[in-house]
């Protein structure tokens, strides 16, 4: 994949997690009933709609702007107003794209709005543990001495101890983790990366004439850690967490896999995979597992290719 | 040598130390206890009491870590707070389940990687090369779990083609060395293939950079044919970063892969600790836990030492020669 496909494909994703309710919604954009218009109820959730469905608003409304999918990530058989009769999980057709999972929800819309909570996730997770490493990184690299050694043990054994160990611990203590707690959890695993980097940078950079002559100048520890050192030192962090939004995105499905993601039924990726899990007891539900493993494929692919594109371009050797 | 080994394995107490004391307090300071979990309402609140106070769970948190860990110079991990099974038996079981698997699983993949890898540096241009560049590039991006959950569907359903068994090691008691093979193919397979992605990269990069080197070039002069040059010469050298990749990857040979093994349903480490876990089999925990700590500090030391053997040039800190 080249670089400008992987921007493309994150961008995508990031759309469709954006306007999510746009693409996938139990009600519809715009509908006007009995004399009465109501806009965005699916935000609004006003009481004239609470027991509609835009199938059952199909019939009685004036006018409807629908959503592209017509049923939302929760929505079960008894209110998508299905009409086949076979067994769940149904097979993709015309009314579900990529098909049902085994009470009825619609793969596509719950894939939909999975990109929301995966994405959230996986950003977050790097920003928060990309800032966590920085700032310890540059910290350690700077003070040098007891604070090094320390951070460097630290470092040590928190990159060769088994991540998904810890992850299961601390997850399962959490009992029913929200986002928020998945995300930190997730950034506590994820920043002796960054802060390997940073420190190796700031070593380097340290005794290069510029800080010296900053340090000259009577410049402050902060000032010349913050506004010289930290801004020379960036590119390596900034590259590798472009990366590590791709297994940020792993780590998160693996978690969703096991049982251990975001509390049920807001829908992730991973979620959306256990269920395939699941459904191999009454096989040939090929639908569940094709596709969320795409979709995380091509957004971890994506992200490797952006990852490269800006190492390319931020190491002047190649 | 000698004594830079004794050095690192003195610092390596402490930080034995603090790893399985914030295991402990995590794993501990999760809601609910296995008494509560396994409550059906039957017990009377004077028998829950006792039975808290014969497993201890009334005592302060330092006091039972301390305990624990004079148990630990024992060697004793204690009992399993649900079967009352002992630990040391429950890992003794688990344990050589995982290591096969994902020991065969490292092999395949260092092998793989090696062949692949040399083979990628030294025809970079073939169409061959691009191929399996593209393969590998993809094979870092797919979860493994995925392609596990694809391969049952297709090669072990009903609905699928039904070669390979669904779960398990052993269609049962008395099945011999053809039915565990039988059983390893896909999950030694699924396990061997995001390693072998990324191992492959780096022998790559190895053996590139020394093909280019100065080295490389005199051999050639010299006339040693291509295939001694890169066999001989180029490939040793890219040895070093693989054999960190490899030291830094012990610690999961061990403890598994829980996704992996939840899949294809071998109970072997992940999946234990897990489930204790979802107990609260605080025992089972910490043994498992306790073996990975063990693990990971001594594969950091190998990893530093084969490191040095591999490549003499390395002086590792701390030694004298």
């Amino acid at each position: 994949m080249s670089t400008r496909a992987g921007a493309s494909v994150i961008a995508l994703w990031l759309v469709v997690a954006l306007s999510a309710d746009f693409i996938a919604s139990d009600l519809p954009i715009a509908v006007r009933v009995d004399g009465e218009t109501f806009v965005l109820p699916f935000w609004v959730r006003p009481a004239r709609l609470q027991t509609e469905t835009q199938v059952s608003l199909r019939g009685k409304a004036e006018w409807m702007v629908g959503t592209l999918i017509g049923t939302g990530p929760l929505q079960t058989l008894a209110t998508s107003g299905a009409t086949r009769t076979d067994p769940l999980p149904w097979s993709p057709d015309e009314r579900h794209w990529l098909g049902t999972d085994d009470i009825g929800r619609d793969v596509l819309a719950r894939l939909v709005h999975g990109a929301r909570v995966t994405l959230l996730i996986a950003l977050g997770v790097v920003l928060l543990s990309s800032l966590l490493g920085v700032t310890l990184g540059a910290l350690a690299g700077w003070k040098g001495g007891v604070v090094d050694l320390l951070l460097s043990r630290a470092l040590e054994i928190a990159s060769t101890f088994p991540t998904i160990f810890f992850l299961i611990v601390v997850v399962a203590a959490l009992r029913t983790p929200s986002v928020g707690a998945v995300m930190l959890v997730l950034a506590l695993t994820r920043w002796p990366e960054a802060a390997r980097l940073m420190r190796a940078e700031v070593l380097k950079l340290k005794e290069i004439d510029f800080v010296l002559a900053a340090r000259a100048l009577g410049a402050s520890d902060a000032r010349i850690l913050v506004r010289h050192l930290v801004p020379n030192a960036l590119a390596p962090v900034i590259v590798s967490s472009t990366f590590a939004v791709g297994s940020a995105v792993l780590l998160e499905s693996a978690l969703s896999f096991l049982g251990l993601g975001v509390a049920p039924p807001t829908a992730s990726w991973g979620e959306l995979l256990q269920q395939a899990h699941r459904a191999l007891v009454t096989p040939g539900a090929w639908w569940l597992a094709v596709f969320p493993g795409l979709a995380i494929a091509s957004l971890v692919l994506a992200t490797q290719a952006v990852g490269k594109g800006l190492e390319r371009r931020f190491d002047g050797r190649r | 040598m000698g004594r830079l080994i004794v050095t690192r394995l003195g610092l390596m107490l402490p930080t034995f130390v603090v790893m399985t004391a914030i295991t402990f307090a995590v794993a501990h300071l999760a809601p609910g206890d296995p008494l509560q979990l396994s409550d059906d309402g039957q017990a009377s609140a004077a028998a829950v009491d006792a039975a808290r106070r014969e497993l201890g769970l009334d005592r302060p948190l330092t006091a039972r870590y301390v305990t624990w860990l004079s148990r630990l110079v024992r060697l004793d991990l204690g009992r399993s707070v649900v079967d009352r099974a002992p630990v040391t038996g429950r890992i003794g079981e688990a344990l050589p389940r995982t290591v096969l698997v994902s020991g065969l699983a490292l092999l395949l993949s260092v092998l793989c990687s090696i062949a692949l890898g040399a083979f990628l540096a030294a025809r970079q241009r073939s169409a061959a090369a691009r191929f399996f560049s593209g393969a590998l590039a993809l094979a870092s991006g797919v979860p493994s779990f995925w392609v596990a959950v694809l391969a049952l569907l297709l090669l072990a359903t009903p609905r699928g083609l039904e070669l390979f068994p669904l779960q398990g090691l052993s269609s049962g008691p008395g099945a011999g060395v053809v039915d565990l093979a039988w059983h390893l193919v896909l999950p030694v397979f699924c396990l061997a293939w995001p390693t072998t992605a990324l191992l492959t990269r780096f022998v790559r990069e190895g053996v590139s950079t020394a093909l280019e080197q100065d080295f490389v070039r005199a051999a050639r002069a010299r006339g040693i044919d291509e295939r001694r040059v890169l066999l001989r010469h180029a490939l040793p050298n890219a040895m070093v970063p693989v054999v960190t990749v490899i030291g830094l990857h012990l610690p999961h040979l061990v403890a598994g892969s829980v996704v992996i093994e939840r899949v294809f349903g071998i109970s072997g480490m992940g999946l234990l600790a897990f489930e204790a876990i979802g107990t609260r089999d605080y025992p089972v925990v910490m043994g498992v836990a306790t073996v990975m700590a063990a693990v990971t500090l001594v594969s950091m030391l190998v990893t530093d030492v084969a490191a040095a053997f591999v490549d003499p040039r390395i002086r590792l800190p701390g030694s004298s020669s």
